[in-house]
């Protein structure tokens, strides 16, 4: 059998900036045996996953094909022999059962156990260091803490779009989920959780994608200090109490779950825990109101198409009440009442097939203005986009 | 940040013969802790403690004296007017030094904390010098059953590799890593992280120190101070010290580049390199001005059979070979 040729070592090497990472992906293609060889791209991806999850990010969608196929070549002949023998019984157990429907392909991370610290109570640091240990007992680790700039944000008004305030001081939350893969957890895929957590981790800090990461076992990472800003919502819609907030980079603070909307694994009970914490924690330090706590899904937007769901992590599905939150998914979504924005088929699919009752609130809201005033709806909605326009420029 | 993928943290060793250094990573940052691998034996009382107690040197109380540890020991050497102790010699322990375990092993223990976290550490071992396999493989043992008893769980890689990790991820790992050590300059030519050809050469900047000194008639001390402060190899000397250094330094630089000539030229393992191979050098003997025009003029000079690339300095050539460890062991994690 062939070794991963030199060609392909080099081409997919060079994803990997990290050199731990490099080397990990290098002593993999050497331990990969390939037959026949055109297996050989295949072997190196493989590599490329399991030494870096950053990297990984950076596969296209045919290389992902190829992996996947590349996966089931083990299992692929067992596959076969299993679904012959248990055909039979199969069958005859599907006639004794009662049919049931399918459930929706894409669902929000299950809520496990609901932490509700009171808002009310200050929170106040306890210890400082690369620990930080808070009053209501939130610990926030600083090995990755980086950095982006400060922070710096226009503020609007509904009513006064000429209106401008500029401010430097946090006004919001936005939850996230970090979108990456979770291995399953149990002891011999140990290597693996650490190196994805890792990369994970360094991947968002380098960028400065959050200020804050809950990884699936609750502990909390700070990524960027809440006096800068993060990438995490630059293409974001809110106002909340007439005051309009378009970039959310700088005006609102991230805090990213790792896990996968959708995945079966979820968000893990200590998460949650956690996130009670840090919202707490939060909330307290900067005054920030609960209508300025939102979920990445109800403010991301694609200005350029005027359309909803740039990103749609938590797919609707944000449990606001596990953090004793009003329910933003009941209240009109700012940016199609507001500023026009509508959605597309993907969006509802992203979103489970359907979507929040917010979203048809809002539109209620749209339309009755627009007649109040004696527009169509069509005709107000431009009117809304150009408005967003102005403001954005 | 890497530390956050196992609750004990890893390390990376450098023991040299002049100094041990150890890279702990933070985030991703690396930190180095670093002290002169040497000690000076006095007799043990009540006044010599109260004294070192008094100019806060760190010490170690043995039976019958006491043994002042890393940099300090060089200063009181001074004052003394006597020599330290070295418990490394040419790359590897000392066989004339009967403490020098135990001085390592403190050392060790002052740099990484008597912690006891059951970490991994890769720790760096010189490439055998003709003749010196058996010697190396009690050096590699005892120091690994030393780290053992320390509590972690050792490693070893090649210095040359290690440099090679530190500094060629860009190529892939690939390419030629030269630590121009205290002991010995170790050599390795890595072909995707993998050694090829390691070897190393007990010509290196004790053997320059020693003979500039008995030539000149100076002491080594004086001959490494100059060295380390004031010294450039460019051709040009002011003084006889001066030209002494000179001439060592390209005996040790000529050998490094001929070695390397033969030892291509006998091995059969060297794969086909399709591109220029890059050097990187470490090690203090390579910080001295005007090191790396002539080891390059050497090395271009010399048929190596191989099309030799850049040749450059590592960026922190103190701290490099240890910075290579802990790649290798943070890799292995």
């Amino acid at each position: 059998m062939a070794r991963v040729p030199i060609d392909l070592v080099e081409q997919y090497g060079a994803l990997i900036q990290n050199p731990v990472e490099q080397l990990r992906f290098i002593r993999l293609c050497g331990e990969q045996r390939v037959w026949p060889t055109w297996m050989a791209r295949a072997a190196a991806l493989e590599a490329l996953v399991m030494a870096s999850a950053h990297a990984a990010r950076r596969i296209s969608g045919w290389e992902s094909t190829v992996l996947c196929a590349y996966r089931s070549r083990r299992v692929g002949w067992a596959v076969v022999v299993t679904v012959a023998v248990s055909l039979p019984g199969f069958w005859l157990a599907r006639r004794a059962l009662p049919r049931h429907r399918a459930e929706a392909a894409v669902s929000a991370p299950p809520v496990r156990e609901q932490a509700r610290p009171s808002p009310e109570e200050p929170v106040w640091l306890v210890e400082a260091g690369n620990a930080e240990l808070y009053s209501n007992g939130l610990r926030v680790l600083n090995d990755f803490a980086g950095h982006t700039g400060p922070r710096s944000y226009a503020v609007s008004w509904v009513n006064d779009a000429r209106r401008i305030e500029w401010r430097q001081h946090p006004a919001g939350i936005v939850y996230h989920t970090t979108e990456s893969e979770l291995p399953v957890l149990e002891p011999r895929q140990r290597g693996q959780i650490q190196r994805r957590e890792f990369g994970l981790l360094w991947y968002v800090q380098q960028n400065g994608l959050y200020h804050f990461v809950i990884d699936r076992f609750g502990r909390v990472f700070r990524v960027v200090p809440e006096s800068e800003y993060a990438n995490h919502a630059g293409h974001a819609v809110w106002v909340w109490n007439g005051e309009v907030y378009l970039n959310l980079n700088h005006a609102f603070l991230g805090v990213a779950f790792e896990g996968r909307t959708g995945q079966p694994a979820g968000v893990t009970a200590a998460q949650w825990h956690s996130a009670g914490l840090v919202t707490q924690m939060l909330r307290s330090r900067y005054s920030i109101v609960e209508g300025n706590c939102v979920s990445h899904d109800l403010v991301s937007v694609n200005p350029d198409r005027m359309l909803l769901g740039h990103h749609t992590d938590w797919a609707g599905g944000f449990p606001y009440a596990a953090l004793g939150l009003p329910d933003q998914y009941r209240r009109p979504a700012p940016a199609v009442a507001w500023f026009g924005f509508r959605y597309d088929a993907a969006f509802v699919a992203a979103m489970g097939g359907k979507v929040w009752p917010g979203i048809h609130l809002a539109e209620e809201q749209l339309e009755r203005e627009a007649a109040r005033r004696g527009l169509s709806p069509a005709h107000y909605r431009r009117q809304l986009a150009q408005d967003y326009r102005r403001r954005r420029s | 940040m890497q530390n956050k993928q196992s609750t004990a943290p890893l390390r990376g060793l450098d023991i040299g013969t002049s100094r041990i250094v150890v890279a702990e990573s933070n985030g991703s940052d690396c930190r180095y802790r670093a002290e002169r691998n040497a000690f000076l034996a006095l007799p043990a009382s009540r006044m010599t403690q109260a004294m070192l107690d008094k100019e806060n040197v760190s010490y170690k109380l043995g039976d019958p004296d006491i043994l002042v540890l890393g940099e300090k020991a060089e200063q009181f050497a001074n004052i003394f007017c006597r020599d330290t102790r070295r418990p490394m010699q040419n790359g590897v322990l000392n066989p004339a030094e009967r403490r020098g375990l135990e001085v390592i092993e403190e050392t060790i223990r002052r740099l990484c904390g008597d912690t006891k976290d059951g970490g991994r550490v890769c720790f760096s071992v010189p490439s055998p010098a003709p003749g010196g396999e058996a010697e190396l493989t009690f050096h590699e043992n005892t120091l690994s059953e030393m780290l053992q008893r320390l509590g972690f769980q050792p490693r070893s890689v090649s210095e040359g590799l290690a440099v090679v990790f530190a500094e060629l991820a860009e190529a892939h790992f690939t390419g030629i890593g030269i630590s121009f050590g205290g002991g010995m300059c170790n050599v390795c030519l890595a072909y995707l992280g993998m050694p090829v050809i390691a070897f190393g050469t007990a010509k290196a900047g004790d053997f320059i120190d020693r003979n500039a000194a008995a030539v000149t008639g100076e002491k080594p001390p004086a001959v490494r101070l100059l060295k380390e402060q004031e010294f450039v190899l460019n051709g040009h000397y002011a003084s006889h010290l001066e030209q002494a250094l000179s001439i060592y330094y390209d005996d040790m630089i000529q050998t490094v580049a001929s070695r390397l000539r033969d030892r291509l030229a006998d091995s059969r393992d060297v794969p086909k390199l399709g591109r220029p191979v890059p050097v990187v050098v470490s090690g203090g003997s390579a910080r001295v001005g005007g090191f790396l025009p002539r080891l390059e003029k050497a090395l271009r000079e010399t048929d190596l059979g191989l099309r030799i690339g850049e040749i450059r300095l590592s960026a922190d050539p103190l701290n490099t070979t240890a910075r290579g460890a802990l790649i290798a062991a943070q890799s292995e994690n």
